[in-house]
């Protein structure tokens, strides 16, 4: 009997496909090019300077990678499976839950790992020029191997628990930003009200918090190095426990979705109330759906299902309480100096995991149909193109609208507290860096919103997999602000900066984020403009002469 | 075209109305991409077809009121309810919502999924899945039908209903083309058929057509019990027959022509003192005529 069958067949295919070992060249080459482009800004630092700044700015960029990869890789494999329908094929032979788990997890990381292990190289060589310690180095990569199992065994761990692609990656991405930035909101919260020693152990199960320890500054305090080596132990503890978790559910859960594919039958319902209140219920939503399939039909269909899972939505106002207990301890807690600053990576992050949201759902609709076969039929109804393209974009405004305004309101309530706040403490110049940073952000939110959702259409009618159409609209969109930020932590630490500087780089990184989303906005409303059928279908070509005659011709009969 | 490949070349056919129009050929042969360019779907590279009076590019609207298409796959949205998705392509036919109602129990009552109009759609069978296809294309009663493979996966009970429940959509004056690759049960339900190879055209016309193209003379077959040798000297004597032979037991009769009446040899049997056992007719069936005049290539 083979070991782990699934797990061996995909390695063998990946080791055929060409691909695989092209992927590490690409990784390796882009490493290689942001790596030139920060040594050529930062000329002026020191050798060992520099070769901190390049390790550490390679590591920040590396652990996002890494800490992503469960969203896009992983987080819709399982569910995938369920929703066309050929996980139960799998359970039908002798394979055990684990098998698929760990099968599947090999196929979709394949990749993404050896991408990792191909950058490593350059990350090491800051040792050759000084200033990092091989320990600091290897605990570095530690970081990050743990770190890509906990991203992907959580992707697929809610993989498991989902049928619904934005549901998964939804929820896959909601769980990393509790890990990374919700435990560590927790420990600041508790360190807020408490008065007694920290709850350090809060800490230990997130990744921000493990990297952090594995730099030499961090590891050389006196609690340190056994900070780090717990931290390490609860990360990895954590991956193999969510992917355990995946392969007990995932047999059970695959077999509750089927018995869950049942509607309420009303007349099985005794007389009574609980029959009225259903049967109220379906009047009301058959009244709803008849007014708005008169409005337009692809309008209903957008807007239809549940914008997020339960535990999704759980998590997400859970992000939302600890903004606004950090938002209310800004404002009135003397003591606590960090809990402006923690609310406004609160608020970056919600407005990442908006965005995300956003792209989910804009991709969703036209990318399943296509799968599906659905768009076909709509395409021959006599439902027009535009009323295809308008239902998407007014659904999408319709489902997000609330969240849009929420996102923007927290910039608004951070940049009344700038301005009105005495406990913050800020001059002048400081309001006004933080009044463009937070009005800016929030004009950025809109704009993005609007970009996000054309250039959803026009990659999910490129994409027909939901979790590469997210990818491709979201490296449109959001790469290049993303890039700026980047650049904004680490190519410009060597210069020192003046508030105005400060002024100037936000300015630019706004700019730069209004110019990205009009310039994708118009070339995916021009790719929209071809006509679905035509991004559909390929491209007439010329006809060429047939060769071959049919081997014996019939006269034809036109009765 | 896709990429080099010519998926159709000089495709010249006429359906016309009332007409149950079999489609056949290998896999590849151009059959879905026929009906893809007539359901306006995919526009052709040249050429230029129309479906009732109405060009499929130049008035693509028009022609999409007109016609039901029902793909090879089921395009259905598993997470909806059966009369949900009704309402839905009901509305994308711009059926008033008034009517909307008793026209989905209509088109459930049709294909006989009455009692599933609320269950939902992944959790039907193949087979159910199907018909609500079929009650899809129903929806905004058009006139022409185009089903492509509406029998394939289907068990053999829920194959024969499909077949009825084409033959009555005929009865109420549709035009129905439909490609399939059970050419037994096209043989039996279509009037005309046209069979496609290589994106090409090489027959078009009624189903019996065909077969006597393909068939050299009618071949008919008698068993008798009494003497075989004398029966042979009889059916000899007949103008109406080319050739007698024997065979286990069996005469093989080729008539001299497809019009000849083979009623003439049980007269002749039977007045000849001859008793006859048995006597059927030899038929050149659709599959017979489609793997003889097909090579199998494909695109």
């Amino acid at each position: 009997m083979t070991f782990l069958p699934i797990v061996e067949r995909e390695l063998r295919v990946g080791a055929r496909r060409a691909s695989t070992y092209w992927w590490r060249c690409v990784a390796a080459g882009a490493a290689l090019l942001v790596w030139l482009l920060l040594v050529w800004i930062n000329q002026r630092l020191s050798t060992p300077q520099l070769s901190r700044l390049l390790f550490t700015a390679f590591s920040v960029l590396a652990f996002g990678v890494c800490l992503l990869a469960g969203v896009f890789l992983t987080a819709d494999c399982l569910s995938e499976e369920k929703r066309e329908g050929t996980m139960g094929l799998l359970f039908l032979t002798d394979l055990k839950g684990y098998d698929v788990v760990l099968g599947k997890l090999f196929a979709t990381s394949l990749r993404a790992v050896f991408g990792l292990l191909a950058i490593v190289p350059i990350l090491a060589l800051p040792l050759l020029m000084g200033g990092v310690t091989v320990g600091e180095f290897w605990r570095v990569v530690l970081v990050l191997l743990a770190s890509v199992l906990l991203s992907l065994s959580l992707g697929m761990a809610v993989s498991a628990t989902q049928t619904d692609s934005r549901q998964a990656m939804g929820g896959t991405l909601l769980g990393l930003l509790l890990l990374s930035g919700g435990l560590p909101a927790l420990w600041w919260m508790h360190a807020l009200f408490s008065r007694g020693p920290h709850l350090d152990a809060l800490l230990l199960p997130s990744p921000p918090y493990l990297l952090q320890c594995a730099f030499d500054w961090a590891y050389r305090l006196r609690s340190g190095g056994h900070a780090f080596w717990v931290s390490l132990q609860m990360v990895l503890a954590s991956g193999v426990l969510l992917l355990a978790f995946a392969a007990v559910l995932l047999p059970r859960r695959w077999q509750a979705q089927q018995e869950g594919n049942q509607v309420l039958d009303l007349s099985a319902l005794p007389p009574g109330s609980k029959r009225l209140a259903e049967l109220a219920k379906k009047n009301s939503r058959d009244a709803a759906r008849a007014r708005a399939l008169q409005q337009n039909p692809f309008l209903w269909l957008v807007c239809r299902t549940p914008l997020l899972g339960g535990p999704a939505n759980a998590l997400l106002v859970l992000l939302i309480l600890f903004w606004v207990i950090f938002f209310q301890a800004s404002l009135w807690l003397h003591r606590f100096n960090y809990a402006f600053i923690v609310c406004l990576f609160l608020s970056y992050a919600l407005h990442q995991f908006f965005k995300y949201a956003v792209a989910l759902d804009a991709t969703r609709r036209f990318s399943e149909d296509r799968r599906s076969g659905a768009l076909e039929l709509l395409l021959v109804s006599p439902v027009p193109e535009e009323d295809l393209i308008a239902g998407q974009e007014r659904g999408l405004r319709r489902r997000f609208g609330p969240l849009l305004r929420l996102v923007m309101g927290l910039n608004l309530a951070l940049s009344g507290a700038v301005l009105f706040s005495s406990n913050l403490g800020m001059n002048e110049t400081d309001q006004a860096i933080f009044l463009e940073l937070f009005l800016g952000g929030a004009l950025i939110a809109w704009v993005d919103f609007r970009a996000l959702g054309i250039v959803g259409i026009a990659t999910s009618l490129k994409y027909p997999r939901h979790h590469r159409a997210v990818l491709a609209t979201l490296s449109r969109v959001l790469l290049p602000p993303w890039g700026a930020v980047f650049a904004l932590v680490f190519v410009l630490q060597s210069v020192s900066m003046s508030p105005e500087g400060f002024a100037t780089v936000f300015a630019s990184w706004f700019v730069l984020g209004l110019v990205t989303d009009i310039l994708v906005s118009q070339r995916a409303r021009a790719t929209v403009n071809l006509g679905l059928r035509n991004l559909l279908n390929p491209e007439p070509e010329k006809f060429p002469t047939p060769t071959e005659a049919p081997v014996r011709a019939l006269q034809p009969n036109r009765a | 075209m896709y990429g080099n490949i010519a998926a159709l070349y000089g495709l010249d056919l006429i359906v016309n109305k009332g007409d149950l129009f079999g489609f056949i050929g290998s896999n590849g042969a151009g059959k879905t991409t026929t009906l893809r360019i007539l359901a306006t779907f995919l526009a052709p590279s040249a050429g230029q077809a129309e479906v009732l009076g109405h060009d499929v590019v130049q008035d693509a609207d028009a022609v999409r009121h007109v016609i039901g298409y029902m793909p090879d796959f089921f395009g259905v949205y598993k997470d909806m309810e059966v009369t949900e998705y009704l309402d839905f392509f009901g509305a994308c036919y711009k059926i008033p919502t008034a009517q909307r109602e008793k026209t989905v129990n209509d088109v459930l009552e049709l294909v006989g999924l009455s009692e599933k109009k609320g269950a939902l759609i992944g959790a039907l069978s193949r087979g159910m899945q199907q018909r609500l296809g079929l009650a899809r294309v129903l929806i905004h009663d058009p006139q022409l039908l185009l089903l492509d493979e509406p029998a394939s996966g289907l068990d053999p009970r829920a194959r024969i209903e499909m077949m009825a429940i084409l033959q009555e959509l005929q009865r109420l004056g549709k035009t129905i083309i439909i490609s399939s690759h059970i050419l037994s049960e096209l043989q039996t339900l279509c009037n005309r058929v046209a069979i496609i190879e290589k994106g090409k055209l090489i027959y078009s016309g009624p189903v019996q057509g065909v077969r006597d193209q393909m068939s050299s003379g009618r071949v008919v077959w008698v068993r008798v019990a009494s003497d075989q040798a004398k029966a042979v000297e009889l059916l000899k004597t007949r103008p109406e027959i080319s050739e007698v032979a024997t065979t286990d037991g069996e005469i093989k009769i080729t008539l001299a022509s497809h019009d000849s009446d083979h009623s003439v040899i049980a007269d002749v049997l039977v007045h000849g003192g001859a008793r006859l056992l048995e006597l059927r007719e030899d038929e050149i069936g659709l599959e017979e005529v489609f793997m003889r005049v097909t090579r199998g290539d494909t695109q």
